[in-house]
């Protein structure tokens, strides 16, 4: 069997660290991460090769070159092979175009089975590509997934969150599955693994490398969102602080909670 | 297209550089910045630029459809066993807004079993016209069947604009079918509006660090998926009645169908935190785990739900279901009380949209304090208590 | 010389996976561990992890690195809770005598299994009246037909009561002296062969440190290490290695120290200004990082050197420096560090304290400050003649 895992590299700044002065982005954390939910993308089938025999496992990511990173970070969790997409001419895609680009990918790479992948990416946060390349590829999708079973080898049952519960899906491979986090807690990567991952190869492509691609898809052209403008909120309140003992401060408190009718 | 610097109006501060999240911008020999393929496009750094020495150069396309072939404001009804969510409810209210700006029609796309019934409630909500399809295999929601109807729908009739809850559901359907009819979708809409025509769609990105002003110019319809509570349900008018048309599609079950075996709902171990009106938060500043229980107990004395920081629920202390926060939920509660939780940006995405935030923290400089309505610097240990006395008498 | 002062890719990866785990299963429980003692089941995690053993062939379970890799796995671990490395460090340190001068039956029998975490070592020289003065240890290994008789005590041993096997040091034969000196293993449920209670220490709490005691323990011949009167030979080769162990153990706590300093000092603020505006703290936060780095580079040369030739004479030295350095440097980094963080710093609010106590065995523990500087002066002063 062969699973495609689809990372995607983001900067690290989207988890935590504002200026806490200015409340802007801190430069400080321009580093690159493998987007979280996509590492549970990861362990999940790398857990899917420990279970069935013959699993076949990539790691394929669309980003700039310094995605490379991130394709060797997730080889160290054992994953077999990994593949960047990468060329000016995809730069500026939206997810649409994110969506086709990886579909071509994924159609030269061949007799793909399963793609899994990360429910939404952390900077964008659309939760748009997964869909979008099933799509393409024309095959069953099933989003916010929290648990797969292999009935047989073509046939899965899974579990999708819904909000006030999930729902359990039987479906039939080819197919792509968006997981979210609960579907497992990643390892750390095993030294050994790791250390034999190092020595594997990226294989890079640009778009002259996939086969009929339509160039009008691809990129800016390809993405008929527009980002016409972009601002950085500036949160600004007048917070009052409450003084005193810790007895003064509860009944201050409770009469502000008074005043606005909370109890 | 691409980023350029206006050399006469750049003063060499570095903010662009100091904004980058990819560490695209370098300096060339006379100081101007210039991008690197590390570059995304993302535009931060034009919106940093205190000079406006910054500017996305983009080539005119052409636009290839005939735009004005497209009529008419769309809300895709999700329903689940014949309950409609909310947000459906927002989004009658929002289009109905964007409708007569654009001085066209407002209609509800209906798609289940036996589900005509529902549309009474559409219309008074402020639809013009619901269109439904009905069909016991398309009780439950299942993502081909769906696309298949809409896109059926979509290009017999042309609206110009579809709006989606940005449910779980919502955010299934909605990009298989901007995919399939090759337009642009805008996820997360925290806000809407109409431009010269189009639709302009206004949603967060890096985890609520920028808000981002987004059009699709060039492709019909224009969808997006809009967050619940973002918009106010609007007023309810029992005597309003509409069209309701009825559509047939031929359905022919595949494989790519999936089956839904089960639906599963939990019985609710604690309120959702997402309807909650008072949500009490527990954070790192608690310690250990058993002090959780201080949390609790203010929060029963309230009425309130608990919630969680994400990082006392990453070390086991309190269930996932309770983390607050970008990987966990996004509540507006009426009041927001923090409890040793320092405020790190994941954190506040969740929750600083709350009508009233106030937060109890031992350190001072906590950035949950930027977002707090009401501050209180001191050891919770013996302020929550104090609180929890006196609200008690 | 040829210096290339950067880590491989696969030493910033071994790293990247340990301080993974350290941030992660390890900072947590690091008050739980001081009350409660480790939790071995987090150490064979380590193993399972592929980062202990490393300098060991794969043969056995190893991973065929230099003694750096080990470097970088204790400094990652000892920035976090040095107790725990020093006690998951001991839990192979028997399999390095064994590869060192054991015979393949016992290199199946003992590092296979505990390469795979499924048994534990320990390392045992000191005794109640032989600290310092390792060679007037009183425990005999007598032998006596097929087998060796064992009498006397251990002390201060770390691991002891849940090590496995455990590599101790006696006389054979007295009249030989050093000469007489062997090395044997013991296991944990042989006759005689008992534990002391676990001793309560100022730092290094999580860790059992205990005794052992031999009452006529019969051990068959097959586990004497080498021959009757190698011992000496061999303890002489291993005491390096374990110095610059305890390097990386006192650098870890100086990292750790110092992060939490740096950090302090940027958030509190008092006469309305952050600590780190003033000259003070900044002038000791200079002397922190710079004697910090000054330490670490004694350590990596160290476990340069003995990648190339442990028995080299340069190494014989510089790790007695890299030891005693590294110490003082850990004790002069916690003690500023506290001393920044005021009442804080003091509290066990904050690691500092902790660190503090911690910090202060690195002088002690696996010789003596006092005895790493005598070790060294002898050896620059043309004298062989070590006084141990």
């Amino acid at each position: 069997m062969k699973i495609i895992v689809c990372i995607k590299q983001v900067p690290e700044s989207t988890e935590v660290k504002l200026d806490p002065k200015t409340y802007t982005l801190d430069r400080g954390s321009a580093k690159g991460i493998i987007n979280p939910f996509d590492v549970n993308a990861i362990e999940e089938a790398i857990r899917i090769t420990e279970k069935l025999e013959n699993v076949e496992t990539i790691a394929l990511s669309m980003g700039p070159p310094t995605a490379e990173d991130a394709l060797k970070e997730a080889l160290t969790y054992g994953l077999d092979a990994a593949y960047l997409l990468s060329d000016k001419a995809f730069a500026g895609a939206d997810t649409l175009a994110t969506a086709y680009t990886l579909a071509k990918a994924v159609e030269k790479i061949g007799n793909c089975d399963l793609i899994l992948c990360g429910k939404q990416a952390i900077d964008g946060d659309t939760a748009q590509v997964g869909p979008g390349l099933a799509e393409n590829l024309n095959i069953t999708s099933v989003t916010n997934v929290k648990k797969i079973d292999f009935l047989d080898e073509t046939t899965l049952r899974v579990e999708s969150e819904l909000e006030d519960g999930y729902k359990v899906i039987e479906l039939k491979l080819p197919a792509l599955i968006t997981v979210t986090k609960e579907i497992n807690i990643p390892r750390i990567p095993n030294f050994k693994t790791a250390r034999l991952a190092l020595k594997k190869q990226i294989i890079k492509w640009t778009a002259q490398d996939l086969d009929n691609v339509d160039v009008s898809r691809i990129g800016v052209d390809g993405s008929p969102t527009n980002v016409i403008k972009v601002e950085t909120p500036q949160i600004t309140k007048d917070t009052i602080f409450l003084k005193g003992t810790p007895s003064e401060v509860a009944i201050d408190l409770i009469e502000k909670l008074k005043e606005r009718h909370i109890i | 297209m691409s980023l350029k610097t206006i050399k006469e109006k750049c003063t060499g501060c570095g903010l662009c550089y100091e904004s980058c999240p990819n560490d695209a911008i370098d300096f060339d020999e006379n100081d101007l910045p210039f991008f690197n393929d590390k570059c995304t496009l993302c535009g931060i750094c034009i919106d940093q630029c205190p000079q406006g020495a910054l500017v996305l150069e983009k080539e005119a396309k052409s636009i290839t459809i005939d735009l004005s072939d497209y009529k008419g404001v769309w809300i895709f009804v999700e329903q689940n066993e014949k309950n409609i969510p909310k947000v459906v409810f927002e989004l009658l209210g929002a289009g109905k807004q964007l409708a007569l700006q654009l001085n066209v029609e407002l209609a509800a796309i209906l798609i289940g079993d036996a589900i005509k019934d529902l549309s009474a409630s559409l219309f008074q909500y402020g639809a013009d016209k619901v269109y439904f399809i009905e069909d016991e295999r398309l009780k439950d929601y299942r993502t081909i069947p769906y696309t298949d109807i809409l896109e059926y729908l979509v290009n017999k009739y042309k609206p110009e604009i579809i709006l989606f809850g940005a449910t779980k559901q919502g955010r299934d359907l909605a990009p298989r079918l901007a995919t399939r009819l090759k337009t642009g979708l805008t996820a997360d809409c925290t806000g809407l509006d109409i431009e010269e025509g189009n639709l302009v769609q206004t949603r967060p990105a890096y985890g609520g660090n920028i808000i981002a002003t987004i059009k699709t110019q060039r492709n019909r319809p224009q969808m997006a998926s809009v967050r619940p509570k973002v918009f106010k349900i609007p007023e309810l008018d029992p005597t309003k009645e509409g069209h309701l048309i009825e559509e047939k599609f031929v359905l022919q079950e595949t494989d790519k169908w999936t089956k839904v075996i089960e639906i599963i709902r939990e019985a609710k171990k604690t309120a959702n935190l997402e309807d909650a009106q008072i949500i009490v938060s527990g954070g790192r500043g608690l310690g250990k785990p058993e002090n959780f229980k201080l949390i609790e107990e203010f929060a029963n004395s309230l009425n309130a739900c608990v919630g969680a920081s994400r990082v006392v629920v990453d070390a086991g202390w309190i269930p996932h279901y309770h983390q607050v926060g970008q990987t966990g939920k996004t509540v507006q509660p009426k009041v927001y009380i923090a409890c040793g939780i320092s405020g790190a940006i994941q954190h506040l995405i969740g929750m600083k949209s709350s009508d009233f935030i106030i937060a109890i923290n031992k350190d001072p400089e906590a950035p949950i304090f930027k977002v707090a309505d009401i501050g209180i610097v001191g050891d919770l240990f013996k302020i929550i208590p104090e609180i929890i006395k006196k609200l008690s008498n | 010389m040829n210096l290339d002062f950067s880590f491989t890719e696969e030493q910033q990866t071994l790293r990247k996976i340990v301080r993974e785990f350290a941030e992660k299963k390890l900072a947590p429980r690091v008050r739980e561990f001081e009350e409660n003692g480790i939790d071995y089941d987090l150490v064979r995690e380590l193993y399972k992890l592929g980062v202990m053993g490393l300098s060991l062939p794969s043969k056995y379970g190893g991973g065929d690195t230099g003694f750096f890799e080990s470097i970088i796995v204790m400094e990652e671990l000892a920035r976090i809770c040095p107790a725990f490395t020093m006690a998951a460090n001991d839990t192979w340190a028997g399999a390095v005598v064994v590869n060192a001068f054991g015979k393949v039956s016992q290199k199946k029998k003992y590092i296979i299994p505990n390469l795979k975490g499924e048994i534990f070592s320990s390392f045992a020289t000191t005794e109640a009246g032989a600290g310092s003065d390792t060679f007037s240890m009183q425990t005999t290994i007598i032998p006596d037909g097929d087998e060796f008789v064992v009498n006397g005590s251990k002390a201060w041993i770390t691991n002891a009561s849940v090590a496995d096997y455990y590599i101790i040091w006696g006389y054979t034969d007295k009249s030989k002296r050093t000469r007489g000196f062997t090395t044997a293993i013991l296991e944990k449920g042989m006759d005689g062969f008992t534990f002391g209670k676990k001793e309560e220490l100022c730092g290094f709490r999580a860790s059992f440190t205990g005794s052992l005691y031999f009452d006529n323990v019969r051990i068959p011949a097959d586990n004497i290490i080498g021959s009757p009167g190698d011992g000496f030979m061999h303890l002489m080769t291993l005491l390096d290695a374990g110095r610059v162990a305890m390097a990386a153990i006192a650098n870890g706590i100086s990292q750790a120290a110092m992060e939490t300093a740096i950090n302090y000092v940027q958030q509190r603020e008092q006469f309305g200004r952050p600590l780190a505006d003033f000259q003070s703290i900044r002038m000791t936060i200079a002397d922190m990082w710079t004697e910090l780095e000054a330490s670490k580079l004694l350590s990596y040369k160290c476990a340069y050197l003995a990648d190339k030739n442990p028995m080299d004479e340069e190494l014989i030295r510089l790790a007695s420096s890299a030891k005693y350095y590294a110490s003082d440097v850990a004790m002069k980094i916690a003690t500023d560090a506290l001393q920044m963080c005021g009442s804080m710093g003091y509290s066990k609010e904050m690691l500092l304290e902790k660190y503090f106590r911690d910090a202060k065995f690195m002088a002690i523990g696996e010789g003596t400050t006092q005895i790493q500087k005598l070790i060294l002066a002898s050896r620059l002063l043309g004298s062989k003649k070590v006084i141990l």
